[in-house]
């Protein structure tokens, strides 16, 4: 749509609900005699056109709350469910939803942590919703947790080999390291 | 249980602090019957969400942390202060109130039935919404702020202060999210799906009290309400269903200023100072929901404040002094809770993404360069407004276009025109001035910001739709309440 077939468009519903209401004006003074006032018929005619809007909008609103209704969730899909969203279009990480909840099982309250490497995906917003109250470490602050999503970078990968107690592996390629620093 | 306990003490709180404001503004006697009571519930909820979310807003910003026991203190400040001047007034409040009870009588025997259907939709629409997902900008500004409040109840600097973790929208400001917080903490734990369904419940409070406030009008009772059909319009749009399923801020924000403009064309005829007091209320709660809720709100107030001076000027010739005390009051009011929050995210650099490029944005020549931006807007706009809300535009106009040849109505319709058209501009200044491009911004967001000016065009048309319906003028004397106005055609007869 251009803005002059909206323009056209609107006209052309005010135009037609202009003559609605001239029209109850002109019927009702005909047949009352001009006894009547224009006042409330126009209100009449004005509130005929919202209701004739409420009819057309009926079978919308229905369906709207039925899907709404269908639509319900578990507490625990209803939070995580942005990480199966992709802002970009880009495929989501396969294991991530499932790995969010092991990790979130794992952080205490106010723990702080970092996604190394972290690719984009879920986005950082989703995931920082996802994983609260545990909070993202930014810029130089310190951070006592390490999350591995999608892929694990070398020095982790070392500390699995020699079974480091501090690092946990979900699955291939998701990770979770605690680091004990003073 | 502790959900539903937490859910009703909170709920419980935002009654009382709304009613002490209703006692205060002396909308409701000081001994009310059982329908007044039950008849202010709606606007007391409303207002109590209003005042006391805002107010902690500020706290937060200067400092004092986000918990119920604050909202508590507030609430029996809110009382305590109602308790003390209402006393006063009590001899005078006696014969107030009973209007709205007579205009719901002129609904005649359907009013029954209009009482069974509206809690029936009521209900269907809380549980409906009250299982949902939290998904998009819910999940990455609203619910993202609301919950680290709930957790944390300060502004944590780590998702506050970062530009990068702070939401799609760092500055957007904190009513939403610290009325979240407020109910998840109440609750005892994060229950972010049910938070849908209390957005639910506070648009319909809004509703609610565009409806009490319009049936305040006396003149209103000889006639069926009418006007009640532009309310049902407004909560059976599926557009705005579908927003508040997404838990999306446009439809509060909307309702809110909605609220707001109503109030203030009531008093634009009326000139009861008690409805610009009760207008900035849910005015300052909108301004503080959105940007695009901030720009309508204040350009909503300038047009009051403008065509109030202008009908005072022409008035007594004190008229300009008796117009400044109210609305330096109200503006003194409003830049009291939003200024606090900007001044925050400007001490912090935070900045927005689709804020327009200031102070060239501003300027002629730069929006006159971006004419094919402009053309997008305008189109988008206008599909948007006419697939999602039908006819209503339209309807606005012609209740406008007959206010205005209308005595009594002129200064409303004027109003109506100014405050819905300068909202419009507004909103079409942010799109084409801002950077990031509209092919992403348009799909991603015209959907919900038309709410900013459609919602309180379907209940300024109510209100409209009301004063044609009126069969005496409004320069005539107020008559008492459940009198009954007689028609033009008798009236100087007696």
């Amino acid at each position: 749509m251009t803005s002059f077939d909206g323009v056209a468009e609107l006209g052309g519903e005010t135009v037609a609900g202009a003559i609605v209401v001239v029209l109850a004006v002109l019927i009702a003074r005909r047949a009352t005699g001009r006894g009547v006032t224009a006042r409330p018929i126009i209100a009449a005619s004005l509130a005929g056109l919202l209701a004739l809007s409420v009819a057309l909008h009926l079978r919308g609103v229905g369906s709207a709350l039925a899907q709404s209704g269908r639509g319900h969730v578990s507490a625990q899909t209803g939070l995580e469910s942005c990480v199966n969203e992709s802002l970009s279009g880009a495929p989501v990480a396969p294991r991530a939803v499932g790995f969010l909840a092991w990790v979130k099982r794992r952080l205490p309250d106010g723990a702080r942590y970092v996604v190394s490497p972290y690719e984009g995906l879920p986005d950082g917003w989703c995931l920082t919703t996802v994983l609260l109250p545990a909070l993202p470490a930014t810029g130089a602050e310190r951070f006592e947790w390490t999350l591995a999503l999608g892929s694990i970078p070398a020095e982790m990968q070392a500390k699995i080999a020699h079974h480091d107690p501090n690092v946990r592996v979900y699955s291939p390629g998701y990770a979770l390291e605690f680091d004990r620093q003073p | 249980m502790r959900p539903l306990l937490g859910f009703v003490l909170l709920h419980g709180l935002f009654l009382i602090t709304g009613w002490s404001i209703l006692r205060l503004l002396r909308f409701v006697p000081v001994r009310p019957s059982r329908f007044e009571a039950l008849a202010g519930a709606g606007p007391a909820m409303l207002l109590g969400v209003c005042s006391l979310v805002p107010i902690q807003a500020v706290l937060l910003v200067c400092g004092v942390p986000l918990v119920p026991v604050v909202t508590l203190l507030l609430t029996f400040a809110f009382a305590a202060a109602a308790a003390v001047l209402s006393r006063r007034r009590a001899a005078r409040d006696a014969t107030e109130g009973s209007v709205v009870l007579a205009s719901w009588r002129a609904t005649g025997r359907a009013r029954g039935m209009l009482t069974a259907l509206a809690v029936a939709y009521l209900a269907f629409g809380t549980w409906a919404l009250a299982g949902l997902p939290t998904v998009g900008d819910d999940a990455r500004i609203w619910s993202l702020k609301g919950l680290t409040l709930t957790y944390h109840h300060t502004l944590v600097a780590d998702i506050f202060q970062n530009q990068g973790q702070a939401g799609a929208h760092p500055v957007y400001p904190l009513f939403q999210p610290g009325f979240e917080a407020l109910l998840f903490q109440a609750m005892g734990s994060a229950q972010l799906r049910f938070f849908h369904a209390e957005l639910w419940l506070l648009f319909a409070a809004a509703v609610w009290t565009g409806a009490y406030l319009i049936a305040q009008r006396p003149r209103t009772i000889t006639q069926r309400p009418l006007w009640l059909i532009g309310l049902a319009l407004l909560v059976l749009t599926p557009a705005v269903i579908r927003n508040l399923a997404m838990g999306l801020a446009d439809v509060t924000g909307g309702a809110l200023l909605a609220v707001g403009t109503v109030s203030l064309g009531l008093y634009l005829t009326a000139q009861d100072w008690r409805l610009l007091a009760l207008a900035v209320i849910p005015l300052a709660a909108a301004a503080n929901t959105k940007d695009e809720e901030l720009l309508a709100t204040l350009v909503t107030l300038g047009a009051g404040a403008a065509i109030d001076l202008v009908r005072n000027q022409r008035g007594a010739a004190d008229g300009p002094r008796r117009w400044a005390l109210p609305w330096a009051s109200a503006a003194a009011y409003m830049a009291a809770l939003i200024v606090p929050w900007r001044l925050w995210t400007r001490a912090h650099h935070l900045t927005d993404s689709v804020q327009p490029p200031l102070p060239h944005a501003l300027s002629p020549a730069f929006i006159l360069h971006r004419t094919h931006q402009l053309n997008q807007t305008i189109a988008a706009m206008l599909h948007q407004t006419l697939s999602e809300f039908g006819w209503l535009f339209a309807i606005f106009i012609l209740a406008c276009a007959a206010g205005l040849r209308t005595r009594g109505a002129r200064v409303t319709a004027r109003f109506y025109l100014a405050s819905i058209a300068l909202s419009i501009i507004a909103l079409v200044w942010l799109y084409t001035t801002t950077s990031v491009p509209l092919s992403f911004l348009i799909p991603t967001s015209m959907n919900r910001t038309v709410d900013v000016f459609m919602i309180p065009c379907a209940m300024a048309t109510a209100h409209l739709v009301a004063q044609l319906g009126e069969t005496c003028s409004d320069n005539e004397p107020r008559p008492r309440a459940a009198a009954v106005c007689q028609p033009r055609s008798t009236r100087g007869k007696a």
